[in-house]
């Protein structure tokens, strides 16, 4: 879709946003005038009421907004980016499911679990992926009153990784993650390394202690600090079955669409750039595009292990979509052609067959 | 019951909680230099059947005489450092006088098994590198806590003695030399 057919969905998006507005206005002030009628005052729980009837409007408009993003970013996405990442697959709707980061046994995906604004493409020949992420626990309180805390708001990223290995070794970076690993019972082992500085900043778990020796070198210590200190946020790297997950924890979420502004496709692709910034940060200063080590395709990503009928039921568990399977395709990008696209359901469950 | 009792015995078993404590460590630590030991043959075991593999391979292009080398490096269970230390320094030199041959053979360096042992032993490599950094995480704890109070006092009562460390050779630190003779 080019930018003038964008800009045109916008307005009608918008439109259709106001319009749900605009009914839902006219009917709480009918339901109020009838309520003051009928009581001849004007209570404070009736604004409880406007809560309730504003839901499914609510609801509506963010279903609205949420199909013009989606379209916005599979049209826009891969053209602006397209001299950083190659092979850009987007979902706005969704994001990496909750048993990805599950089987990396680093971190609980708590009571509540929402992932959304999925990319994943080729940098330096490097297969990433990317998601928000929001994990949240629920609290009682002594009287019975439900609130939720979050534990986990940011980015989640999977990279290939240039070194074959069977463990899983973790590095958790102290100062935010130590509360969060402290309450994920973890059977993995403390790991201290040669590094003092680096040991004060991180905690190291493994199943294997050599595993976290042999992955964990004196050199990617110190890329490690250096990618810590260029990173804005908390960081934790997880290196399981082949891949490096990363968790970024800065409470932000990433690809922000406002649908009351005129589409500006540089400023987008700025924007998109910031976005994407760890994951170029990431490859650059870990140098995960040194293949050294590769011993030819057998060193090719191995998939995140999982069934495609628990990611099934794990999406139906959270409201996702269920998945079609369509093939993934990855066609060259070319300014206003679209490429075919899927949601992160169904690649993961791609990935998985 | 004399308070003065009741608070040596509260010290005492203060004392010999300490002191379990401390020999538990020590202990712990000397099992994980021993299991770090043992990581370092495993590593020594795979770059010594990398070497057999690219003897081989070498073999098919050159008079390489495989047979003679493998006996010179012996790789076995229950070596002492030292000899491992010494394994380690044969094969070294090994795989550098074999990139030397390989440079007169185009042949040779352009095979698809000569590429993927190369790279078998830069792995092989890294495993031996990570099997000596731990041996030496843990010789350092466990002379740390033969000249730390009162885990020293422990350590020469159990009669434990400093480990050393897996030392690189004075030859690995040099530049390497390529003689092409």
């Amino acid at each position: 879709m080019d930018i003038e057919s964008l800009e045109n969905l916008r307005k009608e998006t918008v439109r259709k946003c106001n319009k749900n507005n605009m009914i839902f206005a006219f009917i709480i002030v009918i339901i109020l005038l009838i309520l003051f009628l009928i009581f001849k005052v004007f209570d404070v729980r009736f604004l409880f009421l406007i809560f309730v009837v504003y839901i499914p409007f609510g609801i509506m408009n963010e279903k609205v907004k949420s199909e013009y993003k989606n379209t916005f970013m599979k049209s826009l996405l891969p053209i602006a980016v397209k001299n950083i990442l190659t092979d850009v697959q987007v979902d706005v709707n969704n994001g990496i499911p909750s048993y990805v980061i599950q089987e990396t046994h680093s971190m609980s995906t708590g009571d509540r679990y929402h992932s959304s604004n999925f990319v994943s493409g080729k940098y330096k020949d490097i297969k990433v992926m990317m998601s928000d992420v929001h994990i949240q626990d629920e609290h009682e309180d002594s009287e019975g009153n439900t609130s939720y805390v979050t534990i986990f708001l940011g980015q989640w990223m999977i990279f290939d990784f240039n070194k074959n290995f069977k463990s899983n070794v973790q590095i958790w970076e102290k100062k935010v993650f130590g509360g969060i690993s402290r309450r994920w019972k973890s059977s993995l082992k403390k790991v201290e390394l040669e590094d003092i500085e680096f040991n004060e900043k991180f905690k190291v778990l493994s199943e294997n202690e050599l595993d976290a020796f042999y992955i964990i070198t004196p050199k990617l210590m110190e890329r490690v600090k250096a990618v810590e200190a260029a990173i804005n946020g908390t960081i934790m790297l997880v290196f399981y079955n082949n891949q490096l997950h990363v968790a970024v924890y800065n409470n932000k979420t990433t690809f922000n669409v406002n649908i009351h502004k005129t589409i500006n496709f540089e400023e987008f692709a700025r924007e998109s750039l910031k976005d994407l910034d760890a994951i170029i940060k990431f490859v650059d200063i870990l140098e995960l595009d040194n293949d050294l080590f590769k011993v030819g395709e057998v060193n090719k990503i191995e998939e995140p292990v999982a069934d495609v009928t628990r990611a099934a039921t794990t999406s139906s568990n959270q409201g996702i979509v269920a998945a079609n399977t369509e093939p993934v395709t990855s066609q060259p990008v070319q300014q206003n052609s679209s490429i075919e696209n899927v949601d992160a359901v169904t690649y993961f469950n791609n990935i998985n067959k | 019951m004399n308070p003065l009792i009741i608070v040596a015995i509260v010290v005492v078993v203060v004392l010999l909680i300490v002191y379990i404590s401390i020999r538990n460590n020590i202990s712990r630590t000397q099992v994980k230099i021993d299991e770090a030991s043992a990581g370092i043959d495993v590593a020594l075991q795979k770059r010594y059947d990398v070497l057999t593999k690219m003897l081989d391979v070498v073999k098919a292009y050159t008079k390489y005489e495989k047979e003679t080398i493998l006996e010179v490096i012996k790789v076995r269970q229950g070596m002492s450092m030292d000899e491992k230390v010494e394994a380690d320094k044969k094969m070294s030199e090994e795989f550098s006088k074999i990139s030397v041959v390989a440079e007169n053979y185009p042949e040779l360096r352009s095979s698809d098994n000569y590429k993927t042992l190369q790279q078998a032993i830069a792995d092989t490599e890294e495993h031996l590198q990570a099997a000596r950094r731990m041996f030496n995480s843990n010789v350092s704890k466990l002379n740390q806590l033969l000249v730390t109070f009162p885990s020293n006092v422990v350590a020469s009562g159990m009669g434990v003695t400093k480990r050393a460390f897996y030392e690189v050779e004075e030859a690995k630190k040099e530049d390497v030399k390529m003689d092409f003779e």
